[in-house]
């Protein structure tokens, strides 16, 4: 219970802090969330947030104690100057236990499909607040589940309280908004297509705990971690349970630890689940009156496929990593429309890789990455080893252990350049095949494969060149290195590190080459290719923009999310690229990864198009009545119950003038998991060890007392 | 003083029990235990002695009190307005129910049982509705236990060392005031018979 206390308190001591930072940040944090304008308000503006709480225990079974109690909060702020009334109707059908918190004005008026909020005379800020059940028989959007090993064996939570040995925890949450949803976007070629695609709402998953230090070897995977003070480790997880990301539409993040013998114990666990709300441009009341059901996105950003990318681009945190998944994911659904081309695509990918030296089809020659990795090592070894030579002295052996290190960075620039000659070869042969099998009876393709083949051919040498040139160049700085400590501080240093950066530059030149030079030539897919950087960019904004930042629950999340979108470019930018590589090394297979890239911008489609969909866990709420100044007097609650009954419809024409959108939608989930300790409720036994002393109490002794009374 | 020390040390063991069985009672119910025991120990110093309605009568108190918890929590969730309606159900439920009894007693012991679940469900709990169905029965179990024992050792108390008034006997003490001086004793004057006719004066 302490525990559960101690998490709400840390989680709004939490959000607070990273609320002060983000203050803090100035002019940088102002660009990456800009704030709204100030503008003289001409109506009502309104603002409704709400949520549904959850208490589960420990396995995410929830409210496994009695009964079902899933209770929904709702907040909404009216805000105006102009003395306005105005009315909120909310989709909330059926609201058992409905009642006001606010206990003054705005009082909650269940109608037939919702409940209206009335505000009257609105000259300020007027808020209302209520409380009620989540009907019982209507699933969350999200779901949270919890899994426990013991030595590696599926336990319950309780089997492991009191007891030692290696444990992990497994935590799920599950996106269970997946619907069929028809997409429209525009293929790399141009072309406008309509595909019907499983789409989810997106979300963000903020989940925090805080466990013991003293379990060791604590691993809490993808989640950062810090110190309460109090011996905890105190562990924050963020999770995206939606696809593209996830084709589950799942988000699963944990930790492993080695638990000493009778301290096993598994504590709270608190996870807020924010859905991502991308509001329309355009708030018009006449949005309504046409049909629009406001919230979802222009049509010209989803046919544009720009917003499409860059929403998908989440998918690409890792970059090269999630590369093998990410294409596998796309391909998956490929298969439906180019039977037989799933193994040719994995193949070639598997291939890449292998050249590239990235994913698990190594092929025993070093990346690029590794490469740099070494180079980097290095220099710091060789700033170490100076050190202590300065505070030891010189000694011939660890001069030689300087130059073997840098020998070893040799080693690797060479390697590189082996790389170099392969990947020569490969491209070399690739584009041979290409030539001699495509039935091409025009003779274009054969032209074209020819042009590959000289760029190819002629580029990779000159890197070649280039790489051996700064072999000789480290080559000739490892046999020269001075012995003395001034000589090594004064000459030695530099000499590496600027070899280093020479590397660094001609790898640099190398990725340069092979995007705005190799991949231009090979024509007819680069402008597909800057549509998409372009959508990247723009879509990143237009999710940064939609994220409720001001949401308590989410405002730490908010923020690592955003510092994660770029990286999310970076890794976005990361795949095209290799799907660049890929179509220019296999020929052959463009026609398939562009295949593949139209799948992912179709599903990026329909994620920006779910993003349009009500954060509420009612849904809705998109719409308020209000009274304009130049209107004639109408009844707000008709309007209301008109709105409720249009649905995603339009009202009837009459009330069009008295209908204007929401300002803004917050919706979240909270789940609250109990902790499985030593101090767990035994609430029957206690009751019962209660009531016997009761019992022999006001029994026993008045017995006792009366026999004594009679014998005396 | 034998009876009093006899009630510490019966209300000490309680306790002892409670900090040896920690795992089983839970370490919060630690946190109030010495009150909460000490309210059952008064119940059964309370007028009229040990008897099963006492006991009813606490175990209704605490029934009680976490509903008003529930109620207050449920219409002002975490607030001190709806901490301050769970303390005043109860107060007005207990004087209701023992209404009929005549007897303040009755209605002091359903406010120990009510105010010692108030002392312990506002300390371990947020009065938010989400916990009501999760927190009133680990409060129930937490309050009930140390009340029933406490309970135990006041009636064991009373019962092996008895006194009528559930008092210890005062020594006597001389009075170190002086004696007031002695007045002299109003004497009754007969009255007039009035009967005879008017008396005194002339004829």
């Amino acid at each position: 219970m302490n525990g559960i206390k101690n998490l709400a308190r840390m989680s709004v001591a939490g959000t607070l802090s990273v609320s002060l930072i983000c203050l803090s940040m100035g002019t940088a944090s102002a660009q990456d969330f800009p704030l709204p304008t100030p503008a003289p308000p001409a109506t009502v503006d309104t603002f409704t947030g709400q949520s549904v709480q959850v208490r589960a225990d420990a396995d995410g079974d929830a409210n496994s104690n009695l009964v079902d109690f899933r209770w929904n909060v709702t907040q909404i702020n009216a805000e105006s100057l102009n003395g306005l009334n105005t009315s909120v109707p909310l989709p909330m059908s059926p609201a058992p236990m409905l009642r006001s918190l606010t206990g003054t004005g705005a009082e909650p008026l269940p109608e037939q499909d919702g409940v209206v909020y009335d505000f009257t005379d609105v000259t300020a800020v007027d808020n209302a607040r209520t409380l009620n059940l989540f009907p019982q028989d209507e699933q969350l959007s999200a779901s949270v589940k919890a899994e426990f090993t013991l030595n590696g064996e599926p336990v319950k939570a309780q089997d492991i309280v009191g007891k030692g040995g290696t444990v992990s925890a497994t935590y799920t949450v599950t996106n269970n908004t997946t619907k069929s949803t028809p997409v429209t976007y525009k293929t790399i070629g141009g072309k406008v297509q309509t595909r019907t695609i499983d789409t989810d709402q997106p979300m963000i998953v903020i989940a925090e705990q805080l466990n013991p230090q003293s379990w060791g070897q604590y691993n809490a995977g993808s989640g950062l971690s810090g110190a309460d003070g109090r011996g905890n480790y105190q562990t924050q997880w963020v999770g995206l349970p939606f696809a593209p990301l996830s084709k589950t539409g799942e988000a699963k993040f944990g930790w492993t630890a080695v638990i000493p013998e009778g301290e096993g114990e598994i504590p709270a666990m608190a996870i807020n689940v924010a859905p991502i709300y991308i509001p329309a441009s355009g708030k018009e009341p006449q949005n309504k009156t046409g049909g629009s059901r406001g919230g979802v996105p222009g049509a010209s950003t989803i046919a544009g496929g720009v917003g499409t990318a860059a929403a998908g681009g989440a998918q690409l945190v890792r970059g090269f990593a999630a590369l093998g998944k990410t294409v596998g994911g796309g391909i998956r659904t490929v298969e439906a429309d180019m039977p037989g081309a799933i193994s040719d695509t994995k193949g070639a990918v598997k291939e890449l890789e292998k050249v590239l030296g990235i994913g698990s089809g190594r092929s025993g020659l070093p990346s690029l990455k590794e490469v740099r990795a070494t180079l980097t090592e290095t220099s710091a070894t060789l700033g170490t080893a100076i050190d202590q030579l300065r505070q030891n002295g010189n000694t011939g052996q660890l001069v030689k252990d300087l130059q073997g290190t840098l020998g070893g960075a040799v080693d690797a620039v060479d390697a590189l350049d082996v790389w170099a000659t392969i990947a020569n070869e490969y491209a070399d042969k690739e584009v041979s095949e290409c030539i001699t099998q495509v039935p091409d009876p025009l003779g274009l393709k054969k032209a074209k494969c020819k042009v590959d083949q000289g760029l190819v051919t002629a580029g990779f040498p000159v890197i070649d060149t280039a790489l051996k040139d700064l072999a000789k160049i480290l080559g000739d700085v490892s046999k020269n290195l001075p012995t003395t400590v001034g000589d090594l501080e004064a000459n030695l240093l530099q000499d590496v590190q600027t070899g280093i950066d020479r590397i660094n530059d001609r790898l640099f030149g190398l990725q340069t080459y092979l995007t705005f030079e190799l991949l231009p030539a090979i024509g007819g897919v680069t402008d597909g290719m800057e549509e998409i950087f372009g959508a990247i960019d723009a879509g990143i904004e237009q999710i940064r923009q939609g994220i409720p930042g001001e949401i308590a629950q989410i405002g730490a999340g908010a923020n690592t999310l955003g510092s994660g979108f770029g990286e999310i470019g970076v890794g976005a930018r990361e795949l095209i690229s290799t799907l660049m590589a890929l179509a220019v090394t296999a020929e052959s297979d463009l026609k398939k990864a562009a295949a593949t890239v139209n799948t992912l911008k179709a599903e990026l489609a329909g994620l920006i198009m779910r993003a349009g969909d009500s954060p509420l866990p009612y849904g809705g709420g998109f719409y308020t009545a209000y009274q304009p100044t130049d209107a004639p007097e109408m009844d707000l609650n008709e309007v209301s119950q008109a709105i409720l009954l249009a649905g995603s419809d339009t009202v009837p024409e009459k009330y069009a003038a008295y209908v204007q959108p929401t300002n803004a939608l917050f919706g979240a989930f909270q789940f609250v998991l109990d902790p499985a300790n030593s101090n767990r409720p035994d609430t029957v036994p206690r009751i019962l060890i209660g009531l016997l002393g009761l019992l022999i109490a006001g029994i026993a002794f008045p017995i006792i007392n009366r026999r004594r009374a009679r014998t005396n | 003083m034998g009876r009093v020390w006899a009630l510490a040390g019966a209300i000490f063991i309680v306790l002892v029990i409670f900090v040896s069985a920690a795992g089983f009672f839970g370490e919060d119910t630690l946190k109030f235990a010495g009150v909460i025991v000490g309210a059952g120990a008064v119940a059964a110093y309370l007028p009229g002695g040990v008897a099963l309605s006492r006991a009813v009568y606490l175990f209704v108190g605490a029934i009680v009190g976490a509903v008003g918890f529930g109620l207050g929590a449920m219409a002002f969730p975490d607030t001190v307005f709806g901490g301050f309606l769970g303390a005043v159900f109860p107060v007005l439920v207990a004087a209701i129910v023992t209404m009929w009894s005549r007897k303040p007693e009755a209605f002091l012991t359903m406010l120990l049982g009510s105010g010692a679940l108030g002392a312990y469900y506002t300390t371990a709990f947020y009065a938010d509705p989400q916990s009501i169905n999760y927190s009133l029965p680990i409060a129930i179990g937490a309050v009930v236990a140390p009340l029933g024992l406490g309970y135990l050792a006041g009636a064991l108390i009373q019962t092996v060392l008895p006194s009528k008034t559930g008092r210890e006997e005062a020594e006597l003490t001389p009075d170190p005031s002086p004696p007031k001086p002695l007045e002299p004793e109003p004497q009754n004057l007969p009255l007039a018979d009035l009967s005879a006719g008017a008396q005194g004066g002339t004829q």
